[in-house]
């Protein structure tokens, strides 16, 4: 009992000797006050208040961007697709940046409202950009369609891309990242066009034609292939031995000339296409004999895939290192508006330094433009 | 005394409130419970893609990607050869795709989740 009673006492001593140091009434005033300004400041940042308007200053008179007008981080946003989850579009519309990617909705009313609110007030428009491919269809709630496998023949993959370029049109879109001509899908047995690489080739250029011929911009994925057939699921880093056949259909499309854009996967690949252990989407290398026969964008798969991730030992080197390697549009689809910004500012700081040539940067950006119907000088 | 010992519980209490806030202030992130599942979980990861074609696996990097894109993402228990797919994510019933609890807690740690 007495025991007890020492410990008591030792306990309200301590007790008294910590607060005769602290005045602990002054001290939860400030707490408080600490708290609750770090409270506002946290609100403030998921409104994006701390992203700066990038919207100002770029002079775009008759159809014409004034490249010297837009500043370095400007130009990287339009270099930029992100993913547009409707409480990031204000965000995604104050940063600039180039593109804004929908999946799929419950009905064709949220995906006419997100085309809207994206595009209202831009004075460079965004790529609104879908996956509507094969027999992947983001619309498929409330719009069926036939799917790649299903054309037979160049006709019926042309009359595929009329019907699907029309309503993709009529949903305000511009930008579709199909067709797949990945050779034999494995997977899903629907999302490419079947037959060998000529008769791939041909129904791809055929429904590149129809969607163009409404409007939609095209990609033609995913390079350098084998991306739909079977492999180990468990594998961080994806790999793959490219045949010729595989790559036919980059190159007849390349030659037509008609493809808008390529995407590149992130497979490590040997082969025809030897990508000497690095992802194909971050090989310079890879990306800079595509731009010998081809004047198109070269676009990244998506860069959080773990393909590619695993690779880096940090996300701050995957964002240098893919527009390092030379895409000209990025997808990332961070659903966080401020870590999309400091990749902008990341890459813009690799471009100051030298790591990045400016140059690079504005041959891509004036590709984006010109793709996105303006003149650029 | 009493009133002190309150003030010295509710300091200490702010100065942990406030360490997180300015922690998530300037972008360093705490170890979610998500991590703690999926780091615990001994099974291996598993997607995949239910069809018209059948029942095939994909890798997981794209599986995630598609599933986030998908409207619904729902408890839908289903075994695959030897593992529990416990996740559906689909916008149809023509396609899904389903993932055991490793699988799925992965995702959700994803930048896009």
């Amino acid at each position: 009992m007495v025991k007890k009673s020492r410990k008591k006492t030792k306990r309200t001593t301590k007790v008294q000797k910590i607060s005769s140091r602290i005045p602990q009434k002054t001290l939860f005033m400030v707490l408080l006050t600490l708290t609750v300004l770090l409270l506002v400041a946290n609100i403030a940042k998921a409104q994006g208040l701390f992203i700066p308007n990038q919207q100002k200053g770029i002079i775009v008179t008759d159809n014409v961007v004034q490249l010297d007008s837009m500043t370095l981080e400007q130009k990287i946003a339009q270099m930029v697709v992100v993913i547009g989850a409707k409480v990031n579009i204000p965000m995604w519309k104050k940063m600039n940046v180039g593109g804004m990617h929908l999946g799929a909705h419950a009905t064709e009313q949220e995906v006419r409202d997100k085309v809207d609110m994206g595009n209202e007030g831009m004075a460079i428009p965004l790529f609104i950009t879908a996956d509507l491919e094969g027999c992947v269809n983001p619309f498929i709630a409330f719009r069926d369609f036939k799917t790649a496998a299903d054309a037979k023949t160049a006709g019926e993959a042309y009359d595929l891309g009329l019907e699907q370029g029309k309503y993709l049109q009529k949903l305000g879109f511009n930008f579709d990242f199909a067709p797949v001509v990945d050779l034999g899908d494995e997977i899903w047995g629907c999302r490419a066009f079947t037959g060998t690489a000529q008769e791939v080739s041909e129904k791809a250029e055929a429904y590149i034609a129809a969607m163009q011929s409404q409007k939609i911009l095209t990609s033609a994925k995913h390079y350098p292939g084998k991306t739909l057939v079977g492999k180990d699921p468990h594998k961080f880093v994806g790999g793959a031995v490219i045949d010729k056949e595989d790559i036919l259909p980059y190159e007849y499309l390349s030659t037509k000339g008609n493809v808008d854009t390529i995407m590149v996967s992130h497979l490590i690949t040997t082969g025809e296409v030897d990508t000497k252990g690095i992802p194909s989407v971050v090989s310079k290398e890879v990306l800079d004999n595509i731009k010998k026969d081809f004047s198109g964008l070269i676009v990244s798969d998506e860069i959080h895939m773990l393909g590619l991730k695993k690779f880096y030992g940090s996300v701050d080197e995957m964002y240098v290192g893919v527009y390092k390697a030379g895409n000209d549009i990025v997808l990332n689809f961070d659903s966080d508006p401020n870590e999309v910004y400091r990749m902008i500012t990341l890459v813009a700081d690799a471009v100051r330094s030298g790591e990045i040539p400016k140059e690079q940067i504005d041959e891509s950006v004036t590709k984006v433009l010109k793709l996105k119907g303006f003149s650029v000088e | 005394m009493k009133k002190e010992k309150v003030f010295i519980v509710a300091n200490v209490g702010l100065i942990v409130i406030s360490l997180m806030l300015a922690s998530n202030l300037i972008g360093i992130e705490f170890p979610a419970a998500g991590k703690a599942a999926y780091v615990l979980d001994a099974e291996e990861p598993v997607c995949v893609v239910q069809s018209s074609v059948g029942i095939n696996e994909v890798d997981l990097g794209r599986c995630c990607l598609s599933a986030r894109q998908q409207v619904t993402c729902e408890r839908d228990v289903m075994q695959h050869e030897d593992t529990t797919l416990t996740q559906s994510c689909y916008t149809a019933t023509s396609a899904k795709y389903r993932l055991n609890s490793k699988a799925y807690n992965y995702c959700t740690l994803q930048a896009y989740w």
